[in-house]
């Protein structure tokens, strides 16, 4: 376990009007969206693959790993490169808006923000004042993509 | 440390010399007088000690030093080979190479009792000992000692000094408790008259308890033979004691005979040289290098291929004569250097094939079926990765070929086969594959009885069962959990495996076919693509999606009257020269959004799967390019239609068709 007071990193992005939040131990890069190709037979939350210098990786949409409407890219759309375990995906957030230092005693963990497939998606909750960072669960959520 | 470097070596060479063991032991079983194979396997054992004496690998060492021991005797001609003596030498070669793979997976010896098998090993030299005994007993040169040089020297200085040397063999009681104590006393007892120069076994197997009953020594003494002979006599537990003088002339007999027995290997010794100078030369000119060095350099080989589709891709923007000239002879040198890369990659898959004869002899033994196994085309090359991967399925398959294929003796006599049966295994190039079939003549699959337990698993309905054809109702062996053995053996049978051998080769872009005839044999024929990484393939548009189908399996492009689509039990076939083959709409099967193409012709590409073809239909054919495959990552792998994806010239990312899991 980590210590209490120990700050721990987490990289913030927006879907539609709300906060999440990854740790950024998971997080290899932030790319500019790319072109994808659809890959038939692929999860739900699975867009396709792109091209990131020279390999192939899969893409994952976060509004629908999450549960919102999809939504065409903007400018500000970016790609987290996720790394975990022997995943490596990319996940497409609407916008990166800062890097986030938290001490770990301040996430309220525990929090079951979701239910049903997505349940556990969502680990834990930061109150920053005016809006609330929800934390996602890397390893959770790539479990959801298998299953 | 610096250890490691010699750590790495020692592994390699450990391999080999183990091989090495392990091939030459099946040779000597087969031509038990063939001298320069003992001494070939004497040098491996011997060699393998030393090595891992020098690693600090003491149990190895230890175990190396025993097997050394019996193929010492066999080697000076004490010793005959028979069946139980091979049993234990491979036995001890089993242990042997259990423990080095210990050393390769956790990079330390496993301390390990090897106390059973080396008793078994001098259980092997005292049981000749015993026989020796009484025939030799007026032929020192025969007995158990492996004197050398040194220890002729010593004798003839100690004779010159007026010591007398002796040849004293004594057995101890079986109900001798401490036997290491009472060797010790005897030991004693004899070095109060002179001293002793050679004892079998060493002083310090000795010492540690790691004799039978009996054990020998060449002692040099000043006192008469029959005053040693009561002085040992006096010590309590000793069954007997054979004690014996050794005349000079014994030693020059000795000597003579070591020079001329030999006589074969004094031609031996004209070859030596010759080999070894031929090893030298090929050592010469070739180099061990890491696998991980070529995977590295096979990489930038398809960085270089990557950047030669995307120069060629830009060729129509500056399109002279100049410029089509050099894309053409970059093209052609990155596919040569390609070639050159892919072959220092290839290995002969020799080295897989080399193991089998000994899984052949013992499931022979263990099965009391006599079998015996041919193999054709073990020169043929394979990439490197393929060989690390296609043995334990080849090894599934001749155990199944031994087990279930192979009829006893009298069955196979009775039906009027010849009764010792034959398990082919034969590799052979075809086209972009390496194809290797293990077939056996054996009494072949029961296909009835196959399609009733489809049936009873329910993998196929009843009415289904009816259409099948002979192919696809074999197919079904290789589903999880189907068995059709009546009882379970220790070999196979237990319903485990066959898909693990279909899911393996299919993990390696393979596919497996199978040929059975009732009281003929059957014959699996593998397929293997030849490289993993590089492959040509044609591009094909649908809609506006492109998709890579790799050439190799690719028979012929048609295009088709939509008219000439049959339906047959709802689904759809096409004439292929007087052949029906599935139709398979592929913007169907690939969920393509975009409306698939509508006209009088349909495009049709032609693939094989193995023996099977398939007709795919397609919207476009844009060309054949040579292309990179790229897994397609984790949380992909259960998409099975695609065996990976590749970059064109302009950065997109374009899947490549798996035909065998699509077709």
């Amino acid at each position: 376990m980590p210590k209490s007071s120990e700050l721990k990193q987490y990289i913030a992005f927006e879907i539609g009007n709300e906060i999440y939040a990854v740790d950024v131990l998971f997080v290899e890069s932030i790319e500019r969206m790319a072109q994808i190709t659809r890959v038939p037979h692929s999860p739900y939350e699975v867009l396709g693959i792109i091209n990131l210098r020279g390999d192939v990786i899969p893409v994952m949409s976060a509004r629908r790993v999450l549960g919102y409407e999809e939504m065409p890219s903007t400018d500000a759309t970016r790609v987290a490169i996720v790394r975990y375990d022997e995943y490596r995906i990319g996940m497409i957030v609407d916008r990166v808006t800062e890097i986030l230092n938290i001490p770990h005693d301040k996430v309220q963990w525990g929090v079951e923000a979701l239910d049903g497939k997505r349940k556990g998606v969502i680990s834990g909750l930061i109150n920053l004042g005016d809006k609330p960072v929800m934390v996602m669960d890397i390893p959770r959520t790539l479990e959801l993509l298998l299953n | 440390m610096d250890n490691a470097q010699y750590m790495k070596l020692f592994i390699e060479e450990s391999k080999e010399h183990l091989q090495n063991l392990n091939n030459n032991l099946l040779v000597l079983e087969q031509q038990p007088d063939n001298t320069e194979v003992i001494n070939e396997i004497f040098r491996s054992a011997h060699t393998l000690k030393g090595m891992a004496g020098s690693m600090g690998f003491k149990t190895i060492a230890d175990l190396a030093h025993a097997m050394e021991n019996v193929l010492d005797r066999i080697r000076k001609g004490n010793m005959g080979v028979n069946v139980e003596i091979m049993d234990v030498l491979f036995e001890a070669l089993d242990i042997l190479d259990g423990l080095i793979q210990d050393v390769i997976q956790v990079g330390m010896e496993n301390p390990q009792d090897i106390s059973g098998i080396k008793s078994k090993l001098e259980g092997v030299i005292n049981g000749t000992n015993n026989k020796d005994l009484g025939q030799s007993a007026q032929k020192p040169d025969k007995e158990g000692l492996s004197l050398d040089e040194h220890h002729f020297h010593v004798i003839d200085e100690a004779v010159k000094n007026g010591f007398t040397p002796y040849y004293i063999e004594v057995k101890l009681k079986e109900t001798c408790l401490m036997k290491a104590a009472r060797a010790y006393i005897v030991f004693k007892a004899i070095e109060n008259f002179g001293h002793i120069i050679h004892s079998h076994p060493s002083a310090q197997d000795i010492e540690e308890e790691k004799f039978g009953l009996s054990f020998s020594v060449v002692a040099v003494c000043k006192a008469e033979l029959d005053t040693i002979k009561k002085e040992l006599d006096s010590i309590s537990e000793i069954e007997n004691i054979n004690i014996r003088e050794i005349q000079p002339h014994d030693i020059k007999s000795r000597n003579q005979s070591e020079n001329r027995k030999p006589q074969p290997q004094g031609t031996d010794r004209g070859t030596i040289p010759e080999v070894k100078d031929r090893l030298s030369k090929t050592a010469g000119r070739s180099i061990r290098v890491d696998i991980e060095r070529l995977d590295r350099l096979m990489n930038l080989v398809s960085e270089l291929i990557i950047i030669k589709n995307r120069i060629q891709d830009l060729q129509r923007y500056n399109d002279t004569a100049a410029m089509a000239e050099s894309v053409e002879y970059l093209g052609r040198v990155t596919s040569e250097l390609h070639d050159a890369v892919m072959k220092v990659r290839m290995i002969p898959i020799q080295t897989v094939f080399e193991r089998f004869p000994r899984t052949v002899r013992e499931l022979s033994r263990s099965t009391g079926k006599e079998v015996k196994l041919n193999i054709l085309g073990a020169e043929t090359e394979i990439d490197r990765t393929i060989i690390d991967e296609i043995g334990e399925p080849l090894i599934h398959l001749i155990r199944n070929a031994i087990d279930h294929g192979i009829e006893a003796p009298q069955e196979r006599v009775a039906l009027g086969k010849p009764p010792v049966g034959a398990v082919e295994l034969k590799a052979y190039h075809d086209g972009d594959n390496v194809v290797i079939e293990v077939s056996d003549d054996g009494r072949g699959i029961d296909i009835d009885k196959v399609l009733k337990r489809a049936v009873q698993q329910n993998l196929v309905s009843r009415e289904e069962a009816e259409s099948l054809t002979q192919q696809e109702i074999l197919q079904f062996i290789f589903e999880p959990g189907f068995s059709t053995a009546e009882k379970v053996t220790d070999i196979s049978g237990r319903g485990v495996g066959m898909d693990v051998v279909k899911t393996k080769i299919e993990s390696m872009g393979g596919v497996v076919d199978i040929d059975s005839r009732p009281n003929q044999g059957t014959r699996f024929i593998i397929r293997l693509p030849l490289t993993l990484s590089i492959i040509q393939a044609l591009l094909v548009s649908m809609g506006q999606e492109v998709y890579a189908i790799p050439i190799g399996s690719i028979k012929e492009i048609l295009e088709v009257p939509a008219g000439a689509i049959k339906m047959v039990r709802q689904k759809e076939f096409i004439d292929y020269r007087g052949l029906l083959i599935p139709f398979i709409r592929l913007a169907k099967a690939l969920e393509c959004p975009d409306e698939a193409k509508s006209g009088e012709l349909v495009t049709v590409v032609i693939v094989k799967k193995g023996e099977r073809l398939a007709a795919l239909s397609v919207d476009g054919l844009i060309g054949q390019q040579e292309i990179v495959i790229k897994p397609l990552g984790k949380a992909l792998s259960k998409i099975k239609i695609m065996s990976g994806a590749t970059i064109l010239g302009d950065g997109r990312v374009v899947l490549i068709l798996d035909i065998n899991h699509l077709v």
